[in-house]
């Protein structure tokens, strides 16, 4: 017997305008998933999933709160070239920024291809001219097999994070100073310590973008591979 | 000024005292029940104004003389007025067999007499009976009482064992020769006592076999098929014949929150309304009763979602259950017994909650077929019910 369903209410804003795609992002913003993917959906955000992938709430492990968000893909499937699970914010972006998300690997793996965390795409809202902007993906250091942060952008400058912690939750933030000249920067922490920056480039060249949080590979041995994402965040300091 | 806290509190209290009170007094009476019976195994009930249980028993001492008189006897008399009249209804049981006698008087007195010397000189019988006779003999029959004609046989096969359908010579002989040293006058008394022959009785007075049971208040405890502890309220109607029980039970349990064990702060308020059709047999000794019994009902289950951003839909089913379980009786009078039970049911349909959309952060692709609904709880298969009633026989 089914006794309800669950769903997000319309909006938590007092006014009645239902919010906007376009819309600046407002900061401070932060979600542990409580609310199942309500949070996101209020700000004209929204969470999806690619096959074959789960992605659900659950009660372990968890940062803070009750719940954390899991995202389980198997690569190397039929189903789906990127199987993916991930959540959306999009809109007009604060001209700087740090955006932050918990996350925990419950087990080393081998990365064969993109097995990506955030990502940062600019364009219209009207998804028209939508391009990739900047990725913070896992990928094996070459010496140890042990897993690191990439920060990358489309014109290919990159840096690498010392090896992430495998079986406990670590704080990634990215940190982003927009600029339409060289007069931007990028940056990653990695439990509150920078381990990179990238100064002075073209960060983006739109004023729209779209904030990716989640889970996606297209290669990875063994194939099924869980993160566990919990406390995101949007905020003006660390 | 009296804080709404203290009102509540003193409610409870006086609640809480009266309940108090009513079980003091139950096991107060069931205790008094309880206490060891005199060896003559009597029960008497009679008008006020009329010779009461003790008077009698005193009259069938005196005529049996001192001495205990461990007799397996047991003999129920009830006394009536109708029309004017007393009638006396005096059932003998001697192991399982038992006898029925009617006799209608003007004079309630003379009834009671006639009540003692009858019981008096029967367990006289039954004494010299177990001397004189090898174990197995059937029981002597109720005696013949004064002059033929006046007894109280006849019509309605009232006087006698039933299983015996004649009187014994030998023991009325018996039963005379003992009644004129012991009690003349009383047997005498009882010759006057008209017989009701050609006279039947009203229905409703006679000494039935048969009663209609009500349960009531019936309280109920249940540990299954939902966690955690269920309580209920209900009543029973029934049909008793000889140790024989039927009943009809009707019981609503208060509203249960369940909890989605995976997802803290959700799950679902249930409702349960049952009907259960049973069968008891009874074993009783003296004033307790032990019956095993067996069951079936049915249940309705209404449920419905709680937690944040759940839209609540109000599901209904039926289920289904058996079981057995055991009666405990204490009869407190012939009308009103304390009834506690406990009874084990084994569950036929198991119903399963769900929540559609709890815990999925994101709806398959377009085209995907949908998530099934994610499972809340699932009834135990079984549960344990303890009860506890007044049971009114009518």
């Amino acid at each position: 017997m089914v006794v309800g369903e669950y769903q997000c209410p319309e909006s938590n804003l007092d006014d009645a305008s239902p919010p906007s795609s376009t819309d600046p992002v407002s900061v401070p913003w932060q979600t542990g998933f409580e609310n199942g993917a309500c949070d996101y959906q209020q700000v004209s955000g929204f969470c999806y999933r690619f096959p074959p992938a789960v992605f659900r709430v659950v009660t372990s492990p968890v940062h803070t709160g009750q719940y954390a968000a899991e995202i389980t893909i198997v690569t190397g499937t039929d189903a789906g070239a990127q199987p993916q699970g991930r959540c959306v914010r999009q809109g007009v972006l604060p001209p700087e920024a740090y955006y932050g998300a918990w996350f925990y690997v419950p087990k080393p793996a081998t990365n064969n291809g993109l097995w990506n965390l955030m990502f940062l795409q600019g364009g219209n809202a009207d998804t028209t001219s939508i391009h990739a902007l900047w990725n913070v993906s896992l990928v094996n250091d070459a010496a140890t097999g042990e897993l690191t942060l990439l920060l990358q952008n489309r014109s290919g400058t990159s840096g690498v994070s010392p090896p992430i912690p495998v079986g406990r939750w670590f704080h990634v933030v990215f940190y982003l100073k927009r600029a339409k000249d060289e007069s931007g920067v990028a940056a990653l922490y990695l439990d509150e310590q920078k381990v990179v920056e990238l100064a002075n480039l073209v960060t983006d060249d739109s004023d729209w973008a779209q904030w990716y949080v989640g889970n996606l590979a297209d290669d990875v041995s063994p194939p099924e591979c869980t993160v566990y994402v919990d406390d995101v965040t949007i905020r003006s300091t660390l | 000024m009296t804080s709404p806290f203290v009102q509540r509190f003193d409610s409870r209290l006086a609640r809480s005292a009266a309940i108090g009170c009513l079980l003091v007094g139950l096991f107060v009476t069931a205790r008094a029940a309880a206490a060891p019976r005199p060896s003559i195994d009597l029960r008497w009930e009679a008008p006020q104004g009329c010779p009461q249980e003790s008077d009698v028993r005193g009259r069938i001492q005196k005529i049996l003389g001192s001495g205990r008189h461990d007799s397996p006897l047991r003999a129920e008399g009830t006394i009536t007025r109708t029309d004017g009249r007393f009638r006396l209804d005096l059932v003998v049981q001697i192991g399982g067999v038992a006898g029925t006698r009617t006799l209608v008087s003007k004079s309630c007195e003379d009834l009671a007499g006639a009540a003692a010397v009858e019981v008096g000189l029967l367990i006289h019988s039954v004494e010299a009976g177990t001397k004189a006779e090898p174990a197995g003999n059937p029981p002597p029959t109720l005696p013949p009482v004064g002059e033929p004609g006046t007894s109280g046989s006849g019509s309605e096969g009232t006087t006698g064992l039933s299983s015996q359908g004649t009187k014994d010579a030998s023991t009325t002989e018996r039963a005379s020769d003992i009644s004129k040293p012991v009690g003349e006058s009383e047997v005498k008394k009882q010759a006057e006592v008209e017989s009701e022959a050609g006279e039947p009785p009203p229905r409703a007075e006679s000494q039935r076999r048969w009663h209609v049971l009500l349960q009531a208040p019936l309280v109920a405890l249940g540990v299954g098929p939902l966690p955690p502890l269920a309580m209920g309220v209900g009543l029973s109607l029934g049909f008793e014949y000889a140790h024989w029980q039927l009943y009809l039970r009707g019981l609503s349990w208060r509203r249960q929150n369940v909890p989605a064990s995976d997802f803290p702060g959700y799950g679902a308020d249930v409702d349960r309304i049952g009907a259960a059709f049973g069968i008891c047999r009874e074993y009783r000794v003296s004033w307790f009763g032990l019956s095993p019994c067996l069951g079936a009902g049915l249940e309705r289950v209404t449920a419905s979602g709680t937690g944040s951003n759940i839209l609540p839909s109000s599901q209904k089913l039926l289920g289904m259950n058996a079981g057995a379980g055991v009666q405990g009786r204490i009869h407190l009078a012939s009308w009103i017994r304390l009834l506690v039970a406990v009874a084990g049911e084994i569950e036929l349909i198991r119903p399963q909650i769900s929540i559609e959309g709890l815990g999925i952060l994101a709806p398959p692709p377009t085209g995907d077929p949908p998530d099934p609904p994610t499972p809340v709880y699932r009834f135990a298969p079984a549960a344990l019910t303890g009860t506890l009633s007044l049971e009114w026989a009518l």
